[in-house]
């Protein structure tokens, strides 16, 4: 998925461009997020890849507003679940349907990893959780942590 | 932009990401690894993420180079990855066959590594 653009014509400061970068590719995040009640491989593929843009411009922020680092950590464990959910199906699609035994242990980490990924995600928005600060930061996502992925 | 300080501040993150990005580069040549191709992806993928981000006030002059660059990176790192994953699952029973994609995965590792090193000669990124 294409990273959306982000308007810094009218930005006031670097924390204002920090806040507004924040906000766009959060709302990548949040739009992508319900792929994590499904198991769309595509989908879930672009949701990771949302999360890492997040997590590295998170990160570049880091000196100026620390507590987003938290919401980072969180991205990057996020990213390993997704990613590992991923790798496993791109597995499959390359070992025959008629290794059955190799193709079930597969799957299970696969399933593993998915599981994982959905409670890293519901975890994040708990009251002073890892994305506490990131919600304050950019305004979004209130609420979100019951609706989405669980 | 009209912000001078965005523009500086920009500029900062561009110096500190290319740095970190010829370093990777640097030790990835000296002696490529898996270690290492990680190392080098991942700072790949972090200087074209800062161009996204701050595309009005930064221009890559390498855009295709670098997006080549990750591209090549992913081939290589998902055939070692897929075959590390390939070994752990693997059923003994079923292993004869599996050989035939482990060794395609090999292959195609190796020559992924061999196309990064070329892609890695010739790439120059320089500072807005």
């Amino acid at each position: 998925m294409k990273a959306r653009e982000i308007d810094l014509s009218e930005a006031c400061g670097v924390e204002d461009a920090m806040r507004r970068i924040a906000i766009v590719r959060f709302a990548e995040v949040l739009s992508l997020a319900p792929a994590l009640r499904h198991e769309s491989t595509v989908a879930l593929h672009a949701l990771r890849i949302a999360c890492k843009r997040l997590r590295y411009a998170l990160s570049r922020f880091a000196s100026r507003e620390p507590s987003l680092l938290e919401a980072a950590s969180r991205l990057a464990q996020l990213q390993d679940a997704l990613g590992e959910y991923h790798d496993c199906m791109v597995l499959l699609e390359a070992v025959p349907p008629a290794l059955h035994a190799t193709r079930a242990r597969v799957q299970v980490l696969a399933d593993d990893a998915h599981a994982r990924a959905r409670a890293l995600w519901r975890d994040a928005f708990a009251t002073y959780g890892p994305f506490a600060d990131l919600v304050r930061f950019t305004g979004l996502g209130y609420g979100l942590g019951d609706a989405v992925g669980s | 932009v009209a912000d001078d300080r965005i523009h500086e501040w920009a500029l900062a993150l561009e110096k500190s990401e290319l740095a970190a990005f010829g370093r990777v580069r640097r030790r990835f040549l000296r002696r490529p690894s898996p270690k290492r191709l990680h190392a080098l992806r991942t700072g790949a993928r972090r200087l074209r993420s800062l161009y996204e981000d701050l595309r009005e006030v930064l221009r890559c002059k390498r855009r295709a180079e670098l997006r080549r660059l990750i591209e090549l990176t992913g081939e290589a790192r998902d055939a070692g990855v897929l075959r590390d994953l390939l070994a752990a699952c693997a059923d003994a029973r079923e292993a004869p066959s599996l050989r035939r994609i482990e060794r395609a995965l090999r292959k195609r590792e190796r020559a992924g590594l061999k196309r990064i090193f070329r892609a890695l000669l010739r790439l120059r990124i320089e500072a807005s």
